[in-house]
């Protein structure tokens, strides 16, 4: 309340000075829509993009320019609530910009809402192909389940020179797209997939999933899917006597991982795009900025949040050397950001709404990830 | 409108006939080889000492309960081995021992029910409410009207929910379901059973008023002097088989009945 | 064939614990004849308190409380009692006061107290799973036989105590003076009754046996895959019923059997199907609806016919007390006067709606409505078959799905991606597959719904849950048919005659257009011969044979009716929100469906959207709340417990005197002074 009453009295400062004082930047209130499942089975991905944002846009309010405050609403992973929490941020004509955002399914049934009304989003942590230039109003700073599927099935293929690999994915959207982009891309580079199989999100027994893999004699297994079934595969694999390489992907980058997995997921490599050993004053102070707030080491959502909150600041200050910022105004900013310094490393959205990045490969050890011996 | 009356004349002068009829609960034989018969027209009484099998019959003629042996034939068809719905809708209706009436319903609803066999309306005709769909219920609610002066409630009692009313007065709604769905022969189980002198009296004449109509009864019943006005025959009941079968006071003065019966029973 | 010995192995630890919980549902069914669908999260309790009592210290609610750190049998044992005392308290508070009521009472109360533990174990223990402690035994590196068949040590466990647990109990039921009263309760509940079983002791012994049996169950499985989740009890919870109705719900060995037969199937399904995992819950489900075509009375049941099924909701309700009893006496002398006059009530709610429509200036309130709108109408569907006809259907979101399916793979995957039509050609498609939808769905319900309509209607419960499983699960894996789970996009709004009705507000009139034809097809159909008869069924399923009702094919039309509602507002829903994925169709809509219109009144017209309004204004407004930000949850559980009170003390629900009348409008006696005053219609005092 108090931040917005602060807020305020900026803004009506501004707005008075404003005749006086052409050439200095207006004091503009941004308000951040921010949706993601903040409770429930997947709490985690939202929560931390959360922190990086908070920390962003505490940045950005020191910085002075422009207040900006959060309105946040959990979608419980809920996809009847897509369509709604949409339509509330439309409405409500305060809201600037749209964030946030764990579920693809849940984003797709909420773009036709935001396409209508002309608000910007950017999304963290949404990597469904399906939403590659869905809306000129929706942009995201993360890959695509292509593109980083794509990358971990070259890197299985050469850089770790695995030779019979076992494919596992989650039957979902987010599974089934990085499990295809990995399957061919190993391939192509030479590998063979000895078998695939799917399960279904919230499965507790892969024992006899993993009987199969067994049978088949894999020097790898690839696990398509989240950090909750990663670690029982991981933990169920063991005790079948499977010694095989465990590759698994951003959906496993969390922390959660090795508290469930615990000794069984020692090894195991995932992807993220975000690396903390990386020693640029950047992501050193990021990262000591992250541990101060919330005592614990940043995931790679953290670190995508803390991003996508740093370039809509870098947007708004495009956006406001042309008058007010408004919906529109903001969205074209976006369009126009170039290279945007962050600690994933710089942002420029495509025409689809994608960006580029890199990807770093990650391992698990002693039960912490750090970036793992061999790189592409 | 109402079933033939009694024709001495028709090929079958029976309206039911039951030929060693047995039913078994489990190893437990509950009616042995029973033979009976109404006559069409008849008022007939079942009688027997408590546990003699008398609703476990009615169960067994209505469909309830399969028998295990025996021939049950009605109207000249036989029905052994029917679905309830089945036997009810060749005009066998029953009221039962303790009143089973339709919690939410009103009275007429209720009476309703009974006429169900009535109604053949499609589901597209009551959506759009035609004509006839119109017509069928207009008719039937004027009969079930016609029924509810008949047992002596009135139409008045028609909006009241039908458990809401006093208990001689539900016995009378029981009555008028069984009877909208135009029975030829209908089965009382107990419809005395917790009543005054003044409302016996009444629901006997209602059931002589019923066969006016052309509807045969069959009547269990405890009270032997109604049951001695009443019935033009009787057959008595016990542990299952028959023990006497005849006119009324043949069958009361028989010392093999008094023994088994007024013994036992009061 | 080199797995198949460790695919059988996996199946037995599986099917030791899928036996054990079917124990709680066949006991405590036998004893009261109540499907208790809390076992599941019983089952859940055992597991986080084994869990908890195990670690030094657990967060709870937030705070870290210490905890004793019990080794794991002593962690096991108190659980499995404090869970079996848990079991008894609920079957007090919730079911007993209803013992005598009918059965559909009991049923949904049992849904709620589910949705009660469900929600009260995320608040206490989060939304996150909680490790499951290491321990020695479980250290010890896996026994290999025949060089393939791996076992861990807590395997060998898991199968001992559950072969120890089930011996215990046979004898227990064959010699102890207590099991055999049980045993005589379950043959016969009122013989048992004259004989002089002390039924309320053995009863709370039921639920007792059978509360332990569910949480051993669950610390079995939460050591098993190394973790306690509130959810966790959902599918074993389902998958140990259909165990029970396998095996022949009543009957112990039957649960045992069910139970082995189970975790067989799934893992040899699992392991030999082509992608088997993915469709391993399906596997169980067309199992148990194959063998109630065949078999219904299960492997090891007696045939049991429908002898005393009462879905009416009247009777057996406590009284409640002080101004409580005041506020809802008035509400209902409010409503009373309603029923009379239902035209000019629907035509007035219509028109406040469409006010609302029209003056409503924020688009996200007029979604809110539309919300409001769709709920209820789908809970309309629902109440025919759960109000009027009085039976539980748990599958309905199957019928929404099959709408929403038909509609979007015609428009978007045949059409548009097949065909290359342009959509806006083809808008009167969107007309077209309403009723397409709705008839589609009501050809499925009557293939369904037959087998299942000689038995007690439990069956059909179990049945239809089974089968909104199938569906769910279908369409997350047919990928080749419904795009799988990356669900299906782009679906067109709905256009008329070149007008697109895209903005919320054309929505919204669409769909109150659409809400006042389901109900007035509805409502048409009940007041007739037809809704007398599905009352009368739901009332008295006997009497009403009796009257020559053929009760079997009007439950069909109960249930065919409902499909058809579902199906219906399944095309609509597909073509506002322009995307549908499986996600959409969970068995928690169904229970949430259930409860809108259990709140609202079950069998009246305006109950569904007096829930609906309620519920989903109420989700929107908490949002704000911070307690419930923190606790979403506890929204829920909230939910839960006014259903449960409702149930116990007005089971007819909040708008429960808004009483249908089941004769023609116009025909009957409420209108008087015209011929068909035939009756005079003064309603009674």
């Amino acid at each position: 309340m108090t931040m917005k009453g602060i807020a305020a009295a900026a803004f009506g400062l501004g707005l008075a000075l404003a005749p006086l004082a052409t050439s200095t930047a207006r004091a503009e209130e941004i308000t951040i829509g921010f949706t993601a499942a903040l409770s429930g089975d997947f709490a985690a991905f939202g929560l931390n993009m959360r922190k990086g944002l908070d920390l962003a846009l505490a940045e950005l309010n020191k910085k002075g320019g422009a207040t900006y405050t959060i309105d946040a609403v959990d979608d419980r992973g809920e996809a009847r609530e897509g369509v709604l929490i949409a339509q509330r941020f439309c409405s409500d004509q305060k809201v600037d910009v749209v964030m946030g955002y764990s579920f693809s399914s849940i984003a797709l049934a909420a773009v036709p809402v935001f396409n209508d009304c002309k608000l910007p989003v950017l999304a963290s942590a949404v990597t469904s192909p399906a939403l590659s230039g869905v809306s000129p109003y929706f942009r995201r700073n993360v890959l695509t389940d292509a593109v980083q599927g794509a990358m971990m099935g070259t890197y299985a293929a050469k850089t770790l020179g695995e030779s019979k690999i076992y494919v596992l994915n989650q039957q979902d959207d987010y599974g089934i797209g990085v499990a295809k982009a990995f399957t061919e891309a190993a391939e192509k580079a030479g590998a063979k997939i000895v078998g695939s199989e799917s399960y279904l999100l919230g499965s507790k027994d892969f024992r006899t999933l993993l009987t199969k893999v067994r049978a088949a004699q894999p020097d790898a297994i690839f696990i398509g899917g989240f950090y909750t079934e990663a670690a029982k595969i991981a933990e169920q694999a063991r005790g079948l006597g499977i010694k095989a390489q465990l590759l698994s992907t951003d959906g496993a980058l969390n922390v959660e991982l090795m508290k469930l997995g615990r000794g069984a997921v020692e090894g195991m490599i995932v992807y993220g795009m975000f690396d903390p050993s990386v020693a640029t004053p950047a992501t050193a102070s990021f990262l000591s900025a992250y541990k101060a707030a919330f005592s614990e080491a940043p995931s790679a959502w953290a670190a995508l949040g803390y991003d996508a909150g740093m370039t809509l600041g870098a947007a708004v200050e495009l956006a406001a050397k042309d008058g007010p910022v408004t919906r529109e105004s903001l969205n074209t900013a976006f369009g126009k950001l170039k290279d945007v310094p962050g600690v994933t490393g710089p942002t420029t959205f495509l025409p689809s709404g994608d960006r580029n990045g890199a990807l770093y490969f990650l391992a698990v050890k002693d039960g912490t990830f750090t970036l793992a011996p061999k790189q592409p | 409108m109402s079933a033939a009356p009694p024709n001495p004349a028709a090929p079958t002068p029976a309206i039911l006939a039951a030929e060693g009829l047995t039913v078994r609960f489990g190893g437990l034989e509950a009616i042995g080889g029973l033979d009976f018969a109404v006559a069409r027209g008849a008022i007939h009484g079942l009688i027997g000492p408590n546990g003699a099998g008398k609703t476990t019959v009615l169960n067994a003629l209505t469909g309830f309960v399969r028998p295990a042996a025996g021939r049950l034939s009605f109207d000249g068809a036989e029905i052994g081995g029917l679905g309830v719905a089945a036997i009810a809708r060749r005009g066998l209706a029953r009221t039962f021992q303790n009143i089973r009436l339709f919690g939410a319903m009103t009275v007429l609803e209720s009476v309703l029910v009974g006429g169900h066999r009535g109604f053949g309306a499609s589901p597209l005709a009551l959506v759009l409410h035609t004509a006839g769909a119109r017509a069928a219920e207009r008719a039937a609610i004027a009969r079930a009207g016609e029924l509810l002066d008949f047992v002596g409630l009135g139409r008045e009692v028609a909006g009241r929910v039908a458990t809401t009313l006093s208990y001689g007065h539900q016995r009378r709604v029981e009555i008028a379901r069984a009877l909208m769905s135009e029975p030829k022969l209908l089965l009382l189980d107990e419809p005395l059973a917790g009543m005054n002198a003044v409302e016996k009296a009444e629901i006997a004449d209602l059931v002589r008023a019923v066969r006016a109509r052309g509807v045969s009864v069959l009547l269990i019943e405890h009270d032997m002097q109604i049951v001695r006005a009443l019935c033009d025959r009787l057959t008595v009941l016990e542990y299952g088989k028959r023990l006497a079968d005849g006119d009324p006071e043949a069958v009361l003065a028989d010392p093999a009945v008094q023994a088994a019966y007024l013994g036992r029973a009061r | 064939m080199d797995y198949f010995g460790q695919l059988l192995a996996n199946g037995l630890v599986l099917g030791a614990v899928y036996a054990l919980a079917a124990v709680a549902f066949t006991l405590v069914y036998g004893v009261v004849r109540l499907v208790n669908f809390a076992f599941g999260e019983l089952f859940m309790v055992g597991a986080f308190l084994t869990t908890s009592l195990m670690l030094p210290e657990v967060r709870l609610v937030g705070h870290v409380v210490p905890m004793p750190g019990f080794s794991f049998p002593v962690a096991a044992l108190v659980a499995v009692l404090l869970t079996a005392a848990l079991g008894v308290a609920v079957d007090r508070i919730a079911y007993r006061p209803l013992r005598r009521a009918p059965r559909l009472a009991p049923l949904i109360t049992s849904i709620a107290v589910s949705v009660v533990l469900q929600s009260l174990a995320q608040t206490v223990w989060g939304a996150e799973e909680l490790r499951f402690p290491e321990f020695e035994l479980a250290t010890y590196p896996p026994v290999v036989l025949f060089d393939s068949i791996y076992l861990s040590v807590m395997d060998l466990v898991v199968m001992a105590s559950a072969l120890c647990a089930m011996t215990g109990l046979t004898l227990f039921v064959a010699r102890s003076s207590l099991g055999r009263a049980m045993r005589a309760s379950a043959e016969d509940q009122t013989a048992a009754l004259l004989v002089g079983v002390p039924v309320d002791r053995v009863v709370a012994a039921a639920f007792a046996i059978g509360s332990g049996f569910a949480a051993l169950a669950g610390v079995l499985y939460a050591q098993t895959y190394g973790f306690a989740h509130s959810s966790m009890g959902f599918l074993p919870g389902l998958k140990a019923l259909t165990a029970a109705v396998l095996g022949g719900i009543g009957s112990i060995p039957g649960a045992a059997l069910g139970g082995v037969v189970l975790g067989l199937v799934e893992a040899l399904g699992a392991g030999y199907l082509p992608n088997g995992t993915a469709w391993k819950d399906a596997i169980s489900f067309v199992l148990l609806v194959l063998l109630l075509y065949v078999r219904p009375q299960g492997l090891l049941g007696r045939p049991e016919l429908n002898a005393a099924g009462r879905g009416s909701l009247l009777g057996g309700a406590a009284e409640m007390g002080g101004w409580l009893r005041g506020v809802f006496a008035g509400l209902d002398r409010l409503l009373a006067g309603s029923s009379a006059r239902g035209g000019a009530v629907a035509l007035g709610a219509v028109a406040l709606a469409a006010a609302a429509g029209l003056l409503v200036p924020s688009d996200y309130w007029l979604r809110i409505l539309t919300t409001v709108l769709i709920y209820g109408m789908l809970a309309s569907g629902l109440n025919v078959i759960v109000g009027f006809a009085g039976l539980l259907d748990l599958g309905f979101v199957a019928f929404w799905a099959v709408g929403s399916y038909l509609t979007s793979i015609l428009f978007v995957l045949v059409l548009k991606d097949g065909f290359g039509v342009a959509l806006q050609e083809t808008w009167w498609l969107f007309y077209l597959n309403l009723p397409l939808g709705g008839l589609l769905a009501a050809a499925l319900a009557v293939l369904l719904g037959t087998p299942t309509l000689r038995l007690r209607g439990d069956y059909l419960a179990i049945m239809t849950l089974g089968f909104g499983e199938i569906v769910r699960i279908v369409a997350i894996n047919w990928v080749g048919l419904t795009n799988g789970p990356m669900g299906i996009r782009g679906i067109p709004a709905p256009v008329l005659f070149g007008v697109p009705l895209g903005t919320p507000r054309a929505q919204f009139f669409l769909a109150l257009t659409l809400a006042a034809a389901v109900v007035f097809i509805v409502a048409r159909l009940v007041r007739s011969y037809v809704g007398r008869a599905w009352v009368a069924i739901r009332e008295d399923e006997e009497a009403a044979e009796a009257m020559g009702v053929p009760t079997a094919r009007y439950k069909l039309y109960a249930y065919a009716m409902s499909g058809f509602v579902g199906g219906f507002v399944g095309v609509f829903y597909a073509h506002y929100q322009q995307y549908i994925s499986p996600l959409n169709f969970s068995l928690f809509e169904n229970i949430i469906l259930l409860m809108l219109i259990v709140l609202g009144g079950l069998g009246t017209f305006i109950g569904p959207f007096v829930g609906a309004v309620i519920w989903i204004v109420f989700l929107q407004v908490a949002i704000d709340i911070p307690f419930v930000q923190a606790y979403p949850e506890t929204r829920f559980a909230l939910l839960g417990v006014i259903l449960i009170a409702l149930m116990l003390f007005r089971p007819q629900g909040l708008a429960a005197s808004a009483r249908v009348p089941l004769v023609m409008a116009g025909a009957g006696p409420g209108k008087a002074g015209r011929a068909e005053g035939a009756v005079a219609g003064r309603a009674g005092t």
